[in-house]
């Protein structure tokens, strides 16, 4: 019971942070002009995208409309996975570090808020405002779901992909901002994590091949260790929701990174193996009894749970030091 | 078992003592006994032993760097000790924040501002905080906005307010929980004579609302006339602690009285009182037969017992 209350009293924190944090972004013209920015550079990448694979179908523009439409889809939501990439960081690495340059931490740790209310109070305060960007942007999606190739089910589970990976990427800044003392040391340190998932997951992985090539171990089991460090890397979790891997007929990031790595899980063969219901090799893989982008949420779920954690902590008084 | 600590500018605990907690005291809002911060091998606080009664104005003086902010830190909930313990408003600041910053508001030396809230808005953020229903808010701030004569700058953006007013607003967001106990960190620092004298009678007043006050300040000349006990602490060790007649009696150096002679030479003679005072008086014109021409009574203020007190030490 105690324990219900205390969890009841720590959600109800987070709003008077909440609230204040969007009262005082929503005056800002920032906020706007990133938003316009956002939205400029997603109707530009549909744009282009939509006159590169008309320009190339030329007359049979009507058998290949529904690959307009999944390239549309696509590349859009890679643009706006990149924007969050960069600008989370950017609106949530200040966040507590901002408190303590302006001196509203102290006041704001006397009060009846705990470090759960003002750790998530920030991190939803920058969620919301992915959240915003990316509806602001749903209607240049649903124009992809118009044109074809494109689910209704896999616009909303691209949407809540990117939701999940704003929300995961807001709890960084957030941490690194309770965690440092300074907002430049935060946003950079932000960045660097963030560049670790997306690149660094790549160069692990590489390395792991270089390793398996070199030793020759023909092992298939090891191939599930190889994939591993994928699953912290954000685009993996959003070719894991969007993507597609049955019928791909394009150059498609999401869907090519999907198809890839239900080819590296049936590596060293490197084809997918044909057999009743489509792709056996997927059928047959462990992507079907735990979804790759289930494995990917869970996974940097889990990073993104040890940083709110540190921050927490970070924020909880009375402490050893202030920072002032 | 160690006695309560009942002696008012009691020495300081020795090292590898324990200190028991003796059971609360209604009577006092503060009590502290032995409490030490180090940060490596700087000495913050150094054993300091301290008992503020409910209703007073406490100040506490020292120069900078003495301690006090570090004190205050540790009373607000904010900062733990290295050895000793605390108790505010009953409870421990260490154990039990909560139960403290339900009866503690707390004022830190800079008055941190959010940019884009008006005054109204400040106040209903710090209301929500705490906790406070939304019903009640609107008759909360107005309330508040009165009492720091804030109330025609309700709209305002807080950024665009003054020093002075600034100050006030942070007075009232700390008073927002209506807490018994308030601990306010060198509020007249930087403010006008005008804002000054506004802030010392507000203060006078929150005390007739049966408030306590712990206050620090560099302007002793102001805490001289609201404090009805202070703490001068220096290199982290509370010096005294006390009224300040009573320590300047302790001290001996209450009064002296300033004599002009008839040669135009003049003198200064330390008393401890009236009857002293006639004592001086007699053996210089009847004892020594020296003819007086004048005499002034000086009574010593915090200033000097301040400049009597420390030695400008510096951590």
């Amino acid at each position: 019971m105690t324990a219900r209350v205390g969890l009841f009293n720590a959600i109800q924190d987070v709003r008077p942070v909440l609230e204040r944090e969007l009262r005082q972004r929503s005056r800002t013209a920032r906020s706007m002009v990133v938003m316009t920015i956002f939205l400029l550079l997603a109707l530009g990448v549909a744009f282009i995208t939509y006159a590169g694979e008309t320009a190339s179908f030329g007359n049979d523009f009507g058998v290949a409309r529904q690959n307009v439409g999944r390239s549309v889809f696509e590349w859009v939501l890679i643009l706006e996975l990149v924007l969050l990439l960069f600008v989370v960081p950017g609106i949530s690495a200040g966040a507590i570090t901002g408190e303590r340059d302006r001196q509203t931490l102290l006041p704001l740790q006397v009060t009846l808020i705990g470090p759960f209310g003002i750790f998530f109070g920030k991190v939803l305060a920058s969620s919301a405002f992915v959240l915003l960007l990316i509806v602001a942007t749903a209607p240049i999606l649903a124009t992809a779901y118009l044109l074809g190739g494109v689910a209704f089910s896999q616009i909303i589970t691209g949407i809540l992909a990117l939701m999940v990976i704003g929300f995961l990427l807001a709890v960084v800044g957030v941490a690194c901002s309770a965690m440092l003392r300074r907002t430049a040391a935060a946003t950079l340190i932000s960045y660097g994590m963030i560049l670790a998932l997306c690149i660094g997951t790549a160069v692990v992985f590489a390395v792991f091949m270089i390793l398996y090539v070199t030793t020759n171990n023909s092992d298939p089991d090891n191939i599930l260790v190889f994939l591993t460090p994928f699953y912290w890397n954000p685009f993996v979790l959003l070719a894991g929701a969007a993507g597609e891997v049955s019928d791909v007929n394009g150059p498609w990031p999401l869907s090519g990174i999907r198809v890839g790595f239900v080819e590296a899980q049936d590596f060293p063969n490197g084809r997918f193996v044909e057999g009743p219901g489509g792709l056996a090799g997927f059928e047959n893989s462990d992507l079907r009894v735990v979804p790759l982008w289930l494995r990917a949420t869970l996974a940097q779920g889990a990073v993104a749970a040890l940083l709110a954690w540190a921050g927490i902590r970070r924020l909880r008084t009375p402490t050893h030091t202030v920072t002032q | 078992m160690m006695p309560p600590p009942t002696a008012v500018g009691a020495g300081p605990v020795p090292a590898g003592v324990e200190l028991i907690e003796p059971p609360p005291r209604d009577d006092l809002v503060i009590e502290a006994r032995g409490l030490t911060k180090h940060y490596g091998s700087l000495k913050a606080l150094d054993h300091v032993d301290l008992e503020i009664p409910r209703g007073s104005i406490f100040g506490i003086i020292g120069p900078n760097g003495a301690g006090k902010s570090t004190a205050f830190l540790i009373l607000a909930t904010l900062l733990t000790p290295t050895a000793g313990w605390a108790r505010v408003c009953g409870h421990s600041p260490i154990d039990q924040p909560e139960m403290v910053r339900r009866r503690m508001g707390y004022m830190p030396d800079v008055m941190g501002v959010y940019e884009n809230l008006t005054v109204k808005e400040y106040l209903e953020f710090h209301a929500a905080t705490y906790h406070i229903e939304k019903r009640e808010w609107p008759s909360l701030v107005d309330g508040l906005l009165e009492l720091v004569d804030l109330d025609v700058k309700r709209g305002t953006i807080v950024d665009d307010l003054s020093r002075g007013m600034k100050q006030r607003l942070s007075l009232a967001r700390a008073l927002i929980h209506d807490p018994e106990l308030l601990i306010l960190d060198e509020p007249a620092s930087g403010l006008d004579p005008r804002a000054r004298i506004e802030l010392r009678e507000l203060l006078l007043q929150l005390q007739d609302m049966g408030k306590t006050v712990v206050i620090s300040s560099h302007i002793l000349a102001e805490l001289q006339q609201i404090c009805s006990a202070v703490g001068v602490i220096e290199a982290g060790r509370l010096l005294a602690h006390g009224p300040p007649s009573q320590i300047l009696a302790q001290l001996g150096v209450g009064r002296s009285v300033r004599v002009r002679f008839g040669d135009g030479s003049v003198e200064e003679f330390p008393v401890a009182g009236d009857d002293e005072q006639q004592a001086l008086l007699r053996k210089l014109i009847v004892d020594d037969e020296r003819p007086v021409l004048e005499f002034t009574t000086v009574d010593k203020n915090l200033e000097d017992l301040f400049l009597q007190i420390t030695q400008g030490i510096v951590q």
